[in-house]
Protein backbone atom coordinates (compact mmCIF):
# COMPACT_ATOMS: atom_id res chain seq x y z
CA UNK A 1 0.00 0.00 0.00
CA UNK A 2 1.32 3.40 -0.95
CA UNK A 3 2.69 5.10 2.82
CA UNK A 4 1.39 8.13 1.02
CA UNK A 5 0.02 10.42 3.89
CA UNK A 6 -2.81 10.96 1.18
CA UNK A 7 -3.85 7.42 1.46
CA UNK A 8 -3.01 6.77 4.88
CA UNK A 9 -6.63 7.88 6.26
CA UNK A 10 -8.20 6.03 3.75
CA UNK A 11 -8.03 2.32 5.41
CA UNK A 12 -12.11 2.55 7.34
CA UNK A 13 -13.19 3.72 3.35
CA UNK A 14 -11.44 1.07 1.95
CA UNK A 15 -12.19 -1.87 4.04
CA UNK A 16 -15.75 -0.27 4.75
CA UNK A 17 -15.95 -0.52 0.79
CA UNK A 18 -15.37 -4.46 0.24
CA UNK A 19 -17.53 -5.21 3.22
CA UNK A 20 -20.10 -3.21 1.35
CA UNK A 21 -22.19 -6.33 0.10
CA UNK A 22 -20.75 -9.40 1.48
CA UNK A 23 -18.87 -11.22 4.90
CA UNK A 24 -15.11 -11.60 4.98
CA UNK A 25 -12.51 -12.09 7.26
CA UNK A 26 -9.33 -10.48 7.91
CA UNK A 27 -6.74 -12.11 5.47
CA UNK A 28 -9.73 -12.16 2.36
CA UNK A 29 -10.12 -8.30 3.22
CA UNK A 30 -7.01 -7.79 2.39
CA UNK A 31 -7.06 -9.82 -1.18
CA UNK A 32 -9.96 -7.89 -1.99
CA UNK A 33 -8.81 -4.80 -1.25
CA UNK A 34 -5.40 -5.55 -3.38
CA UNK A 35 -7.26 -6.92 -6.37
CA UNK A 36 -9.89 -4.85 -6.11
CA UNK A 37 -7.77 -1.46 -6.22
CA UNK A 38 -5.46 -3.32 -8.91
CA UNK A 39 -2.55 -3.37 -6.66
CA UNK A 40 -2.96 -0.33 -6.01
CA UNK A 41 -3.20 -0.39 -2.54
CA UNK A 42 -2.01 -3.55 -0.57
CA UNK A 43 -2.81 -2.88 3.00
CA UNK A 44 0.07 -4.19 5.54
CA UNK A 45 -1.84 -6.78 8.35
CA UNK A 46 0.06 -4.09 10.78
CA UNK A 47 -2.72 -0.97 9.89
CA UNK A 48 -5.51 -3.75 8.71
CA UNK A 49 -6.44 -5.52 11.74
CA UNK A 50 -6.24 -2.25 13.81
CA UNK A 51 -8.23 -0.52 11.52
CA UNK A 52 -10.74 -3.33 11.42
CA UNK A 53 -11.09 -3.80 15.55
CA UNK A 54 -11.47 0.04 15.50
CA UNK A 55 -14.25 0.15 13.71
CA UNK A 56 -15.75 -2.96 15.29
CA UNK A 57 -15.15 -0.62 18.30
CA UNK A 58 -17.02 2.17 16.66
CA UNK A 59 -19.94 -0.39 15.86
CA UNK A 60 -19.53 0.09 11.93
CA UNK A 61 -18.43 -3.44 11.27
CA UNK A 62 -19.86 -6.61 13.44
CA UNK A 63 -17.60 -9.81 13.59
CA UNK A 64 -18.51 -12.90 14.19
CA UNK A 65 -16.32 -16.58 14.31
CA UNK A 66 -17.32 -18.86 11.59
CA UNK A 67 -15.88 -22.22 9.61
CA UNK A 68 -14.30 -20.75 6.70
CA UNK A 69 -14.42 -22.16 3.25
CA UNK A 70 -11.18 -23.54 3.96
CA UNK A 71 -12.16 -25.35 6.99
CA UNK A 72 -10.52 -23.69 10.25
CA UNK A 73 -12.60 -20.83 11.95
CA UNK A 74 -12.12 -17.51 10.98
CA UNK A 75 -13.65 -14.15 12.35
CA UNK A 76 -15.81 -12.63 9.84
CA UNK A 77 -16.93 -8.77 9.53
CA UNK A 78 -20.41 -7.70 8.31
CA UNK A 79 -21.01 -4.26 7.92
CA UNK A 80 -24.10 -2.74 10.04
CA UNK A 81 -26.21 0.33 9.68
CA UNK A 82 -23.76 2.71 10.91
CA UNK A 83 -21.18 1.14 8.93
CA UNK A 84 -23.11 1.91 5.96
CA UNK A 85 -23.71 5.53 6.98
CA UNK A 86 -20.25 6.22 7.74
CA UNK A 87 -19.16 4.34 4.59
CA UNK A 88 -21.60 7.47 2.75
CA UNK A 89 -19.81 10.02 4.54
CA UNK A 90 -16.55 8.72 3.48
CA UNK A 91 -17.15 8.23 -0.17
CA UNK A 92 -18.82 11.85 0.34
CA UNK A 93 -15.27 13.01 1.71
CA UNK A 94 -13.01 11.05 -0.60
CA UNK A 95 -15.11 12.48 -3.98
CA UNK A 96 -14.63 15.75 -2.80
CA UNK A 97 -11.10 15.75 -1.93
CA UNK A 98 -10.61 14.09 -5.24
CA UNK A 99 -12.61 16.37 -7.17
CA UNK A 100 -10.61 19.28 -5.09
CA UNK A 101 -6.97 18.21 -6.01
CA UNK A 102 -8.19 17.09 -9.47
CA UNK A 103 -9.31 20.72 -10.33
CA UNK A 104 -6.37 22.21 -8.54
CA UNK A 105 -3.51 19.89 -10.45
CA UNK A 106 -5.87 20.85 -13.51
CA UNK A 107 -5.64 24.71 -12.87
CA UNK A 108 -1.87 24.74 -12.46
CA UNK A 109 -0.94 22.62 -15.40
CA UNK A 110 -3.31 25.03 -17.39
CA UNK A 111 -0.82 28.39 -15.99
CA UNK A 112 1.98 26.52 -17.13
CA UNK B 1 8.03 -22.94 20.49
CA UNK B 2 8.25 -22.35 16.38
CA UNK B 3 8.46 -18.31 15.19
CA UNK B 4 5.00 -17.52 14.38
CA UNK B 5 4.16 -18.93 18.18
CA UNK B 6 6.56 -16.31 19.21
CA UNK B 7 5.23 -13.69 17.62
CA UNK B 8 1.47 -14.61 18.44
CA UNK B 9 3.01 -14.58 21.72
CA UNK B 10 4.47 -11.60 21.72
CA UNK B 11 1.53 -9.80 20.64
CA UNK B 12 -0.92 -11.57 23.41
CA UNK B 13 1.35 -10.45 26.13
CA UNK B 14 1.34 -6.90 25.32
CA UNK B 15 -2.76 -6.87 25.11
CA UNK B 16 -4.22 -5.43 28.40
CA UNK B 17 -7.51 -7.60 27.52
CA UNK B 18 -9.49 -10.03 28.81
CA UNK B 19 -8.18 -13.34 28.37
CA UNK B 20 -11.00 -14.37 26.18
CA UNK B 21 -10.81 -10.90 24.24
CA UNK B 22 -6.95 -11.70 23.78
CA UNK B 23 -7.54 -15.28 22.81
CA UNK B 24 -9.70 -13.95 19.98
CA UNK B 25 -7.10 -11.68 18.78
CA UNK B 26 -4.69 -14.09 18.37
CA UNK B 27 -6.97 -16.54 16.90
CA UNK B 28 -7.37 -14.02 13.96
CA UNK B 29 -3.63 -13.00 13.73
CA UNK B 30 -2.88 -16.57 13.23
CA UNK B 31 -5.85 -17.79 10.78
CA UNK B 32 -4.64 -14.76 8.57
CA UNK B 33 -0.35 -16.24 9.24
CA UNK B 34 -1.46 -19.70 8.62
CA UNK B 35 -3.80 -18.38 5.29
CA UNK B 36 -0.40 -15.85 4.20
CA UNK B 37 1.64 -18.60 4.78
CA UNK B 38 -0.67 -21.20 2.61
CA UNK B 39 -0.73 -18.54 -0.03
CA UNK B 40 3.31 -17.98 -0.70
CA UNK B 41 2.93 -21.77 -0.83
CA UNK B 42 0.93 -22.29 -3.39
CA UNK B 43 2.83 -19.45 -5.22
CA UNK B 44 6.03 -21.55 -5.18
CA UNK B 45 7.53 -20.66 -1.91
CA UNK B 46 9.69 -22.84 -0.07
CA UNK B 47 7.36 -23.51 3.48
CA UNK B 48 10.73 -22.63 6.11
CA UNK B 49 10.40 -18.88 3.86
CA UNK B 50 6.59 -18.63 3.51
CA UNK B 51 6.42 -18.94 7.18
CA UNK B 52 9.55 -16.82 7.44
CA UNK B 53 8.05 -13.20 5.03
CA UNK B 54 4.34 -14.28 6.59
CA UNK B 55 5.41 -13.18 9.80
CA UNK B 56 7.52 -10.61 8.46
CA UNK B 57 4.65 -8.80 6.59
CA UNK B 58 2.72 -8.82 9.85
CA UNK B 59 5.29 -6.12 11.42
CA UNK B 60 6.76 -5.33 14.80
CA UNK B 61 4.70 -7.34 17.13
CA UNK B 62 4.70 -5.00 19.36
CA UNK B 63 3.86 -1.73 17.34
CA UNK B 64 1.30 -4.24 15.86
CA UNK B 65 -0.83 -5.21 19.61
CA UNK B 66 0.01 -1.63 20.08
CA UNK B 67 -2.36 -0.39 17.64
CA UNK B 68 -4.62 -3.31 18.27
CA UNK B 69 -4.78 -1.63 21.92
CA UNK B 70 -5.55 1.46 20.46
CA UNK B 71 -8.38 0.70 18.25
CA UNK B 72 -10.38 -0.60 21.20
CA UNK B 73 -9.69 2.36 22.94
CA UNK B 74 -13.10 4.47 23.54
CA UNK B 75 -14.58 6.98 25.95
CA UNK B 76 -16.87 4.47 27.30
CA UNK B 77 -13.87 2.42 27.91
CA UNK B 78 -12.75 5.26 30.71
CA UNK B 79 -16.18 5.04 32.54
CA UNK B 80 -15.47 1.03 32.48
CA UNK B 81 -12.20 1.72 34.01
CA UNK B 82 -13.24 3.85 36.49
CA UNK B 83 -16.15 1.37 37.87
CA UNK B 84 -13.57 -1.26 37.61
CA UNK B 85 -10.47 0.89 39.48
CA UNK B 86 -12.79 1.57 42.30
CA UNK B 87 -14.16 -2.59 42.44
CA UNK B 88 -10.44 -4.13 42.15
CA UNK B 89 -9.70 -1.09 45.06
CA UNK B 90 -12.67 -1.89 47.17
CA UNK B 91 -11.97 -5.47 47.25
CA UNK B 92 -8.09 -5.33 46.80
CA UNK B 93 -8.41 -2.82 49.11
CA UNK B 94 -10.02 -5.24 51.75
CA UNK B 95 -8.02 -8.08 51.25
CA UNK B 96 -5.25 -5.92 51.73
CA UNK B 97 -6.28 -4.95 55.50
CA UNK B 98 -7.24 -8.59 56.44
CA UNK B 99 -3.16 -9.12 55.49
CA UNK B 100 -2.93 -6.13 57.15
CA UNK B 101 -4.53 -6.18 60.45
CA UNK B 102 -3.26 -10.08 60.81
CA UNK B 103 0.82 -8.74 60.20
CA UNK B 104 -0.01 -5.88 62.76
CA UNK B 105 -0.94 -7.97 65.44
CA UNK B 106 2.06 -10.41 64.75
CA UNK B 107 3.66 -7.01 65.38
CA UNK B 108 1.80 -6.04 67.82
CA UNK B 109 2.66 -9.11 69.58
CA UNK B 110 6.20 -9.29 69.21
CA UNK B 111 6.22 -5.56 70.40
CA UNK B 112 4.52 -6.71 73.02
CA UNK B 113 6.98 -9.99 74.10
CA UNK B 114 9.74 -7.18 73.64
CA UNK B 115 8.16 -5.03 75.66
CA UNK B 116 7.57 -7.54 78.46
CA UNK B 117 11.17 -8.45 78.48
CA UNK B 118 12.89 -5.26 77.94
CA UNK B 119 10.39 -4.30 81.15
CA UNK B 120 12.73 -6.12 83.41
CA UNK B 121 15.81 -4.86 82.48
CA UNK B 122 14.52 -1.18 83.05
CA UNK B 123 14.04 0.88 85.73
CA UNK B 124 11.09 0.97 87.87
CA UNK B 125 9.71 3.72 86.13
CA UNK B 126 9.90 2.84 82.84
CA UNK B 127 7.59 0.09 82.41
CA UNK B 128 4.60 2.70 83.29
CA UNK B 129 5.78 4.88 80.27
CA UNK B 130 6.03 2.44 78.12
CA UNK B 131 2.22 1.27 78.86
CA UNK B 132 1.41 4.90 78.19
CA UNK B 133 2.02 4.26 74.62
CA UNK B 134 -0.35 1.63 73.93
CA UNK B 135 -2.36 4.35 72.07
CA UNK B 136 0.30 5.18 69.74
CA UNK B 137 0.82 1.27 69.26
CA UNK B 138 -2.35 0.64 68.18
CA UNK B 139 -2.39 3.55 66.04
CA UNK B 140 0.91 2.27 64.33
CA UNK B 141 -0.73 -1.19 63.92
CA UNK B 142 -3.18 0.79 61.85
CA UNK B 143 -1.57 2.54 60.07
CA UNK B 144 0.61 -0.40 58.93
CA UNK B 145 -2.63 -2.65 58.31
CA UNK B 146 -3.95 0.50 56.02
CA UNK B 147 -0.67 0.63 54.47
CA UNK B 148 -0.70 -2.76 53.47
CA UNK B 149 -4.43 -2.20 52.26
CA UNK B 150 -3.29 0.68 49.92
CA UNK B 151 -0.03 -1.36 48.60
CA UNK B 152 -2.85 -4.00 47.79
CA UNK B 153 -5.05 -1.57 46.07
CA UNK B 154 -2.56 -0.16 44.14
CA UNK B 155 -0.79 -2.94 42.85
CA UNK B 156 -3.82 -4.50 41.45
CA UNK B 157 -6.10 -1.57 40.40
CA UNK B 158 -3.74 -1.00 37.25
CA UNK B 159 -4.27 -3.93 36.00
CA UNK B 160 -8.11 -4.16 36.08
CA UNK B 161 -7.74 -0.48 35.36
CA UNK B 162 -5.42 -1.01 31.89
CA UNK B 163 -7.81 -3.96 31.06
CA UNK B 164 -11.46 -2.38 31.01
CA UNK B 165 -9.65 0.64 29.32
CA UNK B 166 -7.50 -0.89 26.79
CA UNK B 167 -4.51 1.01 27.42
CA UNK B 168 -1.01 0.19 28.56
CA UNK B 169 -0.36 -0.83 32.19
CA UNK B 170 1.89 2.19 32.18
CA UNK B 171 -1.01 4.11 31.46
CA UNK B 172 -2.91 2.93 33.88
CA UNK B 173 0.10 2.71 36.23
CA UNK B 174 0.45 6.23 36.42
CA UNK B 175 -3.67 7.06 36.53
CA UNK B 176 -4.05 4.49 39.24
CA UNK B 177 -1.03 5.86 41.17
CA UNK B 178 -2.26 9.69 40.97
CA UNK B 179 -5.72 8.58 41.97
CA UNK B 180 -5.08 6.52 44.77
CA UNK B 181 -2.57 8.75 46.21
CA UNK B 182 -5.01 11.59 46.21
CA UNK B 183 -7.38 9.78 48.09
CA UNK B 184 -4.88 8.39 50.85
CA UNK B 185 -4.11 11.80 50.93
CA UNK B 186 -7.42 12.91 51.45
CA UNK B 187 -8.36 10.02 53.69
CA UNK B 188 -5.03 10.09 56.01
CA UNK B 189 -4.51 14.48 56.18
CA UNK B 190 -8.01 15.53 55.28
CA UNK B 191 -10.67 13.26 55.74
CA UNK B 192 -10.16 12.13 59.57
CA UNK B 193 -11.33 14.57 61.51
CA UNK B 194 -9.64 14.05 65.00
CA UNK B 195 -6.93 15.65 66.70
CA UNK B 196 -4.21 13.65 65.58
CA UNK B 197 -0.43 12.48 67.28
CA UNK B 198 3.13 12.73 65.10
CA UNK B 199 3.33 9.19 64.68
CA UNK B 200 -0.02 8.99 63.33
CA UNK B 201 -0.13 12.18 60.62
CA UNK B 202 3.67 10.73 59.79
CA UNK B 203 1.73 7.32 58.83
CA UNK B 204 -1.28 8.42 57.06
CA UNK B 205 1.20 10.82 55.16
CA UNK B 206 2.83 7.68 53.79
CA UNK B 207 -0.37 6.29 52.62
CA UNK B 208 0.37 7.41 49.13
CA UNK B 209 3.34 6.50 49.30
CA UNK B 210 2.07 2.97 49.59
CA UNK B 211 -0.65 3.12 47.03
CA UNK B 212 1.66 4.63 44.65
CA UNK B 213 4.59 1.81 45.61
CA UNK B 214 1.83 -0.57 44.90
CA UNK B 215 0.74 0.35 41.41
CA UNK B 216 4.61 0.98 40.44
CA UNK B 217 5.12 -2.82 41.45
CA UNK B 218 1.87 -3.74 39.25
CA UNK B 219 3.81 -5.67 36.69
CA UNK B 220 5.68 -7.35 38.71
CA UNK B 221 4.55 -11.29 39.85
CA UNK B 222 4.07 -10.76 44.23
CA UNK B 223 6.16 -13.89 44.78
CA UNK B 224 8.76 -12.76 42.42
CA UNK B 225 10.21 -10.13 44.20
CA UNK B 226 10.89 -12.07 47.05
CA UNK B 227 12.98 -14.87 45.75
CA UNK B 228 16.15 -16.14 46.07
CA UNK B 229 18.23 -13.80 48.12
CA UNK B 230 15.72 -10.82 47.88
CA UNK B 231 13.71 -12.77 50.32
CA UNK B 232 16.46 -11.77 53.16
CA UNK B 233 15.54 -8.12 52.52
CA UNK B 234 12.73 -8.79 54.45
CA UNK B 235 13.91 -9.38 57.58
CA UNK B 236 15.35 -5.97 58.21
CA UNK B 237 12.06 -4.37 56.99
CA UNK B 238 10.46 -7.02 59.83
CA UNK B 239 13.02 -5.79 62.45
CA UNK B 240 12.54 -2.25 61.50
CA UNK B 241 8.61 -2.91 61.63
CA UNK B 242 8.80 -4.77 64.89
CA UNK B 243 11.37 -1.78 66.66
CA UNK B 244 8.86 0.21 65.83
CA UNK B 245 6.33 -1.45 67.22
CA UNK B 246 7.92 -1.71 70.76
CA UNK B 247 9.17 1.35 70.35
CA UNK B 248 5.45 2.27 70.11
CA UNK B 249 4.35 0.70 73.02
CA UNK B 250 2.94 -2.82 73.75
CA UNK B 251 -0.49 -4.49 72.36
CA UNK B 252 -0.37 -7.67 74.36
CA UNK B 253 -0.10 -5.39 77.33
CA UNK B 254 -3.56 -3.81 76.49
CA UNK B 255 -5.98 -6.37 78.39
CA UNK B 256 -3.81 -6.05 81.51
CA UNK B 257 -3.79 -2.70 80.71
CA UNK B 258 -7.31 -2.44 80.52
CA UNK B 259 -7.82 -4.31 83.78
CA UNK B 260 -5.36 -2.07 85.41
CA UNK B 261 -7.50 1.20 83.99
CA UNK B 262 -10.68 0.01 85.30
CA UNK B 263 -8.95 -0.04 88.80
CA UNK B 264 -6.86 2.98 88.28
CA UNK B 265 -9.81 4.65 87.05
CA UNK B 266 -11.65 4.07 90.51
CA UNK B 267 -8.56 5.06 91.93
CA UNK B 268 -9.07 8.10 90.22
CA UNK B 269 -12.49 8.85 91.16
CA UNK B 270 -11.91 8.31 94.32
CA UNK B 271 -8.77 10.74 94.37
CA UNK B 272 -11.28 13.51 92.76
CA UNK B 273 -13.65 12.64 96.22
CA UNK B 274 -11.95 15.36 97.72
CA UNK B 275 -12.94 17.58 95.44
CA UNK B 276 -15.90 16.24 96.19
CA UNK B 277 -17.05 14.39 93.23
CA UNK B 278 -17.37 10.55 94.64
CA UNK B 279 -15.79 9.10 97.25
CA UNK B 280 -16.94 5.61 96.64
CA UNK B 281 -18.29 3.57 94.23
CA UNK B 282 -22.13 3.03 94.65
CA UNK B 283 -23.80 -0.56 93.92
CA UNK B 284 -24.60 0.27 89.89
CA UNK B 285 -25.95 -2.26 87.13
CA UNK B 286 -22.72 -2.61 84.96
CA UNK B 287 -24.77 -2.27 81.85
CA UNK B 288 -25.61 1.27 82.76
CA UNK B 289 -23.94 2.88 79.33
CA UNK B 290 -23.58 6.30 77.78
CA UNK B 291 -24.68 5.46 74.37
CA UNK B 292 -23.93 8.71 72.66
CA UNK B 293 -21.12 10.20 70.60
CA UNK B 294 -19.47 12.49 71.50
CA UNK B 295 -21.49 15.52 69.94
CA UNK B 296 -23.13 17.91 70.89
CA UNK B 297 -25.97 15.85 71.73
CA UNK B 298 -25.13 13.10 74.48
CA UNK B 299 -27.94 10.21 75.71
CA UNK B 300 -27.59 8.40 79.09
CA UNK B 301 -29.59 4.86 79.16
CA UNK B 302 -30.48 3.99 82.92
CA UNK B 303 -31.11 0.68 83.45
CA UNK B 304 -31.90 1.07 86.88
CA UNK B 305 -33.47 3.16 89.96
CA UNK B 306 -31.14 5.51 92.04
CA UNK B 307 -33.32 4.82 94.98
CA UNK B 308 -32.57 7.04 97.51
CA UNK B 309 -30.64 9.47 95.83
CA UNK B 310 -31.19 13.17 95.94
CA UNK B 311 -29.86 15.77 93.83
CA UNK B 312 -29.32 14.02 90.87
CA UNK B 313 -26.84 15.80 88.43
CA UNK B 314 -25.58 15.11 84.90
CA UNK B 315 -22.12 16.55 84.74
CA UNK B 316 -19.24 16.41 82.35
CA UNK B 317 -15.96 16.76 82.72
CA UNK B 318 -12.93 16.86 81.12
CA UNK B 319 -9.08 16.50 81.27
CA UNK B 320 -6.88 18.57 78.47
CA UNK B 321 -4.06 15.80 78.25
CA UNK B 322 -2.07 14.90 75.01
CA UNK B 323 -0.03 12.15 76.16
CA UNK B 324 -3.76 10.52 77.04
CA UNK B 325 -2.33 8.35 80.21
CA UNK B 326 -4.90 6.25 82.06
CA UNK B 327 -6.20 7.55 85.25
CA UNK B 328 -5.18 8.81 87.64
CA UNK B 329 -3.01 11.79 85.87
CA UNK B 330 -6.08 12.45 83.89
CA UNK B 331 -8.21 12.87 86.47
CA UNK B 332 -6.22 14.91 88.34
CA UNK B 333 -5.94 17.29 85.58
CA UNK B 334 -9.84 17.53 85.10
CA UNK B 335 -12.16 19.74 85.39
CA UNK B 336 -15.81 20.57 85.82
CA UNK B 337 -17.24 21.76 82.65
CA UNK B 338 -20.94 21.55 83.09
CA UNK B 339 -23.31 20.59 85.85
CA UNK B 340 -26.83 19.92 84.90
CA UNK B 341 -29.57 18.81 87.23
CA UNK B 342 -31.84 15.93 86.37
CA UNK B 343 -35.17 16.51 86.57
CA UNK B 344 -36.52 13.12 88.72
CA UNK B 345 -39.53 12.60 85.62
CA UNK B 346 -36.72 11.77 83.41
CA UNK B 347 -35.39 9.23 85.30
CA UNK B 348 -38.91 6.99 84.77
CA UNK B 349 -37.95 7.68 81.34
CA UNK B 350 -34.91 5.79 81.83
CA UNK B 351 -32.98 8.08 79.33
CA UNK B 352 -31.43 11.27 79.74
CA UNK B 353 -30.50 13.34 76.91
CA UNK B 354 -28.81 15.97 77.37
CA UNK B 355 -27.68 18.83 74.94
CA UNK B 356 -24.04 19.64 75.68
CA UNK B 357 -22.10 22.20 73.30
CA UNK B 358 -18.54 20.04 72.55
CA UNK B 359 -18.26 22.27 69.74
CA UNK B 360 -16.61 25.17 71.42
CA UNK B 361 -14.10 22.85 73.59
CA UNK B 362 -11.07 23.24 71.46
CA UNK B 363 -8.72 21.56 73.59
CA UNK B 364 -7.34 18.21 73.38
CA UNK B 365 -7.99 15.56 76.05
CA UNK B 366 -10.52 13.65 77.59
CA UNK B 367 -14.65 13.95 78.71
CA UNK B 368 -16.10 12.13 81.30
CA UNK B 369 -19.71 11.82 81.34
CA UNK B 370 -21.56 11.07 84.55
CA UNK B 371 -24.61 11.11 86.65
CA UNK B 372 -23.50 11.39 90.45
CA UNK B 373 -26.52 11.69 93.38
CA UNK B 374 -26.89 12.18 96.58
CA UNK B 375 -26.92 9.31 99.00
CA UNK B 376 -28.83 9.40 102.39
CA UNK B 377 -25.88 9.89 104.21
CA UNK B 378 -25.30 13.11 102.44
CA UNK B 379 -22.15 11.96 100.12
CA UNK B 380 -22.46 12.18 96.54
CA UNK B 381 -21.64 9.53 94.91
CA UNK B 382 -21.34 8.38 91.09
CA UNK B 383 -24.02 6.92 89.73
CA UNK B 384 -23.11 5.56 86.32
CA UNK B 385 -20.36 3.51 85.45
CA UNK B 386 -18.12 6.64 84.45
CA UNK B 387 -17.45 6.67 80.91
CA UNK B 388 -14.15 7.83 79.25
CA UNK B 389 -14.11 8.99 76.05
CA UNK B 390 -11.91 10.97 73.61
CA UNK B 391 -13.24 13.99 72.16
CA UNK B 392 -13.10 14.39 68.54
CA UNK B 393 -12.07 17.79 67.68
CA UNK B 394 -12.42 19.04 64.04
CA UNK B 395 -8.76 18.95 63.52
CA UNK B 396 -7.44 16.98 60.40
CA UNK B 397 -4.38 15.98 60.11
CA UNK B 398 -3.64 18.89 57.79
CA UNK B 399 -4.73 21.51 60.25
CA UNK B 400 -2.89 19.78 63.31
CA UNK B 401 0.00 20.08 60.97
CA UNK B 402 -0.30 23.64 60.07
CA UNK B 403 -1.12 24.11 63.93
CA UNK B 404 2.58 23.58 64.44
Amino acid sequence: MPSSPLVKGTMPLLILSVLKDTELYGYEIAQRITSGSGSLFSPSEGALYPALHRLEAEGALQATWRESDRGPRRRYYRITQRGLGQLARHEQDWRRISRGITRLTASQEADV
Amino acid sequence: MSDSERFLREVGDRLPFDPSITADVVAELEGHLEDSTNALIDAGVGPHEARRRAIQSMGDPAALADEIRRAHQTPERLLAAAGAGAWTAGLEGLRGLVIGTIVSMVLGVLGSIAVMLLREHLPSAAPAELDLSDGSANTLMTVVALAIAAYYAGRRVPQAVARASRRSLGWARAATGFVLATVALYIGLFGIRSEQSLETVVGFATLPLWATLGAWHAHRPMRARFRGRKRFLLLPAVATVAAIAVLGGSFIVIDETRVVMWADRFAGWEAVGSADLVRARPPLDPQSRWLGPNTREVTVTVLWEPVGYTDLRFEYWSAADLSEPGPPRVVTTAERRAVIPIDADVWAEREVTIQVDLSTYREIGKVYVLITGLSPAGDRYLLNDPVVDRITLEHTAMEWILAR
